[in-house]
């Protein structure tokens, strides 16, 4: 018995010695280069986000290690967070809310809760659009359309159902007490052909992020109905948003960025302490500007929340809506 | 508790066995069941899904919506997928929520439009579990239409298992498991009684707590037993031995699980023991011991398995015969003594029929005489009793054998210590002056003196006769068991004597001169003391 007793005591002195080795170890972290993963090929949004964050954290010399950004296409970005969660804390993964609706789609299995989050990094905001010469004048004449006959508008969306262009409709259609699952939605391969149908004139309207139809609605080839913004757009003083016109709807198209599972605290606060920094240089405010995007920094406590929030929020979207009829 | 241990063996190893068979298969069949229901269940959601996706991308239901035309083949297919995967129903909807193809056993009124939200507005494909109130397992998926530009979902379809099929198959399974299962439980019964009845038969239908009573049993007895006992096995060890035995052969500790060769040192006896024949009744001079020896070897198809040997003290024996041998001995000699009596009685009749009474007076107040001065001696100087009768017998004797035995002046004895009993006294009295007789008996005068004192701190007996004598050369012997001047095989009595004498703490001495006579002289203390220690 004493033999026991002593023998868990070295056992417990080993572990403790462990620890605190590791934790010795963490505060040189990083300790090698650093890998972000973009969970799409080159030139979409994610790609876009991972090369911003490469330069920006390396132009300010934020971060010492080297950065390198992989491209990881498939699944709607679950092959790259896949592969992020076989990883260490040195590989760091684009995201967005695609993180969340897969899983509630039954097209994953991953779910947010097996990563670390680190920060959201900026937002886009989502417009409704109609051709310049369309019979719906404003957002509340087209959804009174939609109710009375929800099949024969026909609302354009790229590159699939679930994201958030999609999802910022059904949530204003069930806001406004339309069944969503009545919405006649044609699905196109992107952002740019859901445009193209619009002028074409094969669709009534599209749903697509503010950036794609901003220099059109400017050049006055569409008109945008609604922003999903919480307040008028700069330089788009003249649109109005969804709760100015009467519907209860706010909704970003947030990006951020997720660590593998695990990342212990001094990690966490590594990243907090460097991407706070970094979100208030003029380098990144800068590339902010120039895709159109909202600076929407979080840390990583936020993040977690805010996570868990949109998580409820889908999660009503996708199995609740229904009920509305 | 210790009275519901007691139970048969049977019962304890059917108990055993069957507690343990029921534990491991009652766990076996639960854990199987638990996996396998998982698994049943899990590969109907998987079988639902696939079978759902697969049809969504069919051709057949591609086109009937892409064209916009109520075909028949759709429903074909869905009977014939039905029928493959065992499903209870396949239904293939349009956005609408209405039927376009349906397989089944009845065509359901309406469609639970929530059911299908998901997979219409955002093209998800899902398992829906069932729930408490509905029986049913489904998977939906979506119709994804592709249109040259765009892709639109035009429908879904769903296939459904009712639970109740699902269950039904893990039931039909655990019936089979638990078939055998009882099979192997009923095999354990059979075992254990199998066993139970071999171990039976082996223990001659006895129980182990009898078994157990018959050994204590046996202990008992043979310790009790007054002969020796001990039992060899094949590789001679010794098995059993009991108290006698261990007295007998003078084996201090329990000689049990011993060989023969260890505990045995005698080789006479060894060789006895070992004799494959067996011994019966033999004699054996074992240390200061004459033995009776009895072997008896236990043969088993020829094979020595084992032997059991038997010891008797013949010494004990001897003392006994040799007692009731005294004992006959005074009967004769009182008898003896009467017949003299009588023909003195018929000689004194004569005398007085004849009228001759001054010499039956004579021949009367004669006998008186000799019979006062004997009792008179006797009950005035000799007080002890039991030296009383020894020598009235032997008077008698001596009278019958005419043989003048008388006892000397200054002859005293008051009663004999209690460590001296009659026994012994007869032994040792009775033989020396038996002896005595017979060595005069050659004689013309016949001469024997007894002379007895307690005076002091020993008793000393004295027998002299003016017999022969003993040679000095054989003076060695008279005490060697065997020997003896009056022939063989009588010759016991004085190593008798000895050996009686040695066992009160006494000495003998013989003093002889041939032709002229011999004294013995036995001097007994009257207390043992314990420094000399009682053997």
């Amino acid at each position: 018995m004493r033999k026991l007793a002593f023998v868990s005591l070295l056992i417990l002195t080993f572990v403790i010695a462990g620890c605190s080795g590791n934790a010795s170890g963490t505060q040189e972290y990083p300790k090698k280069n650093i890998e972000i993963v973009a969970p799409a090929s080159p030139g979409g949004g994610w790609d876009l986000t991972a090369r911003s964050l490469e330069k920006v954290l390396t132009d300010e010399k934020l971060v010492k290690e080297n950065i390198n950004v992989v491209n990881k296409p498939g699944g709607g970005g679950e092959v790259g967070w896949k592969y992020l969660k076989s990883k260490d804390a040195h590989t760091l993964a684009v995201n967005s809310s695609l993180v969340l609706t897969n899983n509630l789609l039954g097209q994953s299995e991953l779910t947010y809760k097996q990563f670390t989050p680190i920060a959201t990094l900026a937002t886009e905001w989502q417009a409704l659009a109609v051709p310049a010469d369309s019979k719906y004048k404003s957002a509340t004449e087209f959804m009174e359309a939609v109710k009375k006959d929800p099949s024969k508008v026909k609302i354009g969306v790229g590159p699939g159902l679930g994201n958030d262009d999609h999802l910022s409709i059904v949530q204003a259609a069930s806001e406004y007490d339309i069944n969503p699952s009545k919405l006649n939605f044609l699905v196109y391969q992107g952002g740019g052909d859901v445009v193209t149908a619009l002028l074409g004139g094969h669709v009534d309207a599209v749903t697509t992020s503010l950036s794609e139809v901003k220099d059109q609605h400017l050049a006055g080839k569409l008109r945008i109905l609604a922003v999903s913004s919480d307040k008028p757009v700069e330089g788009l003083e003249d649109v109005p948003t969804w709760k100015e016109e009467g519907i209860d709807l706010v909704f970003p198209h947030w990006r951020g960025i997720m660590g593998p599972p695990d990342m212990t605290e001094e990690e966490i606060a590594y990243w907090d302490k460097k991407l706070s920094k970094m979100v208030e240089t003029e380098q990144w405010k800068k590339v902010l500007e120039n895709n159109d995007w909202e600076g929407f920094y979080k840390n990583s406590e936020e993040t977690k929340k805010f996570m868990k929030e949109q998580h409820d929020l889908y999660q009503r979207l996708v199995k609740e809506s229904g009920l509305v009829k | 508790m210790k009275k519901l241990l007691q139970v048969s063996l049977q019962v304890k190893i059917l108990g055993l066995v069957v507690g343990l068979l029921l534990l491991v298969l009652t766990l076996v069949t639960f854990m199987v069941t638990y996996m396998e229901s998982g698994e049943d269940v899990q590969n109907a959601e998987d079988l639902a899904l696939q079978t759902a996706t697969t049809l969504s991308y069919m051709p057949v239901v591609q086109d009937a919506f892409k064209e916009k035309v109520k075909d028949e083949n759709v429903k074909h297919i869905a009977d014939r997928i039905r029928d493959q995967i065992d499903a209870s129903a396949i239904k293939i909807i349009d956005r609408e929520g209405q039927l376009v193809g349906y397989s089944g056993q009845e065509k359901p009124e309406s469609i639970d439009q929530q059911d299908y939200y998901s997979t219409l507005t955002f093209g998800g494909s899902f398992v829906l579990q069932p729930e408490e109130d509905e029986d049913v397992l489904k998977a939906v998926v979506p119709i994804r239409v592709d249109y040259d530009t765009y892709m639109k979902v035009e429908g879904a379809v769903a296939v459904e298992f009712k639970m109740k099929d699902i269950y039904a198959e893990i039931r039909a399974d655990l019936k089979d498991f638990i078939f055998a299962s009882s099979s192997v439980l009923i095999l354990g019964v059979i075992g254990s009684i199998l066993l139970a009845r071999s171990i039976r038969k082996d223990t001659l239908g006895l129980e182990p707590f009898q078994i157990a009573a018959l050994f204590r049993e046996r202990n008992a007895v043979l310790d009790s037993v007054k002969e020796g006992l001990i039992a060899f096995d094949q590789s001679e060890k010794i098995t059993m031995i009991n108290a006698s035995a261990r007295e007998l052969l003078d084996l201090k500790d329990n000689a049990e699980a011993r060989t023969l060769n260890d505990v045995i040192t005698s080789p006479k006896l060894r060789e006895m023991i070992e004799s494959n024949k067996g011994v019966k009744n033999k004699e054996l001079q074992y240390k200061e011991k004459t033995l009776i020896i009895n072997s008896n070897p236990i043969l088993e198809g020829g094979v020595r398995t084992g032997i059991v040997v038997s010891v008797r003290d013949k010494t004990e024996i001897k003392q006994m015969v040799d007692a009731l041998s005294e004992v006959k001995q005074y009967s004769e000699d009182l008898r003896a003594q009467a017949h003299e009596f009588t023909s003195k009685l018929y000689v004194i009749m004569g005398l007085i029929q004849l009228e001759k009474y001054q010499d039956a007076i004579e021949l009367i107040k004669e006998e008186a005489d000799s019979q006062k001065q004997v009792t008179e001696r006797f009950f005035k100087e000799i007080v002890d009793e039991k030296v009383q009768a020894i020598l009235l017998g032997k008077f008698a004797k001596a009278s019958e054998k005419k043989i003048d035995f008388y006892i000397e002046d200054g002859s005293s004895l008051q009663r004999l210590p209690a460590h001296i009993p009659l026994s012994p006294l007869i032994i040792i009295l009775g033989n020396i002056i038996n002896n005595a007789f017979e060595g005069v008996a050659g004689q013309k005068e016949k001469t024997v003196s007894f002379f007895v004192t307690d005076l002091g701190h020993d008793i000393i007996f004295e027998v002299t006769d003016n017999g022969t004598g003993i040679r000095q050369s054989d003076m060695e012997k008279v005490f060697a068991k065997g020997y003896s001047s009056k022939g063989t095989g009588r010759g016991y009595g004085l190593a008798n004597v000895k050996e009686e004498v040695d066992h009160l703490h006494g000495s003998i001495e013989i003093n002889s001169i041939v032709k002229e006579g011999t004294t013995i002289t036995i001097i007994l203390p009257k207390e043992i003391t314990d420094t000399k220690g009682v053997s």
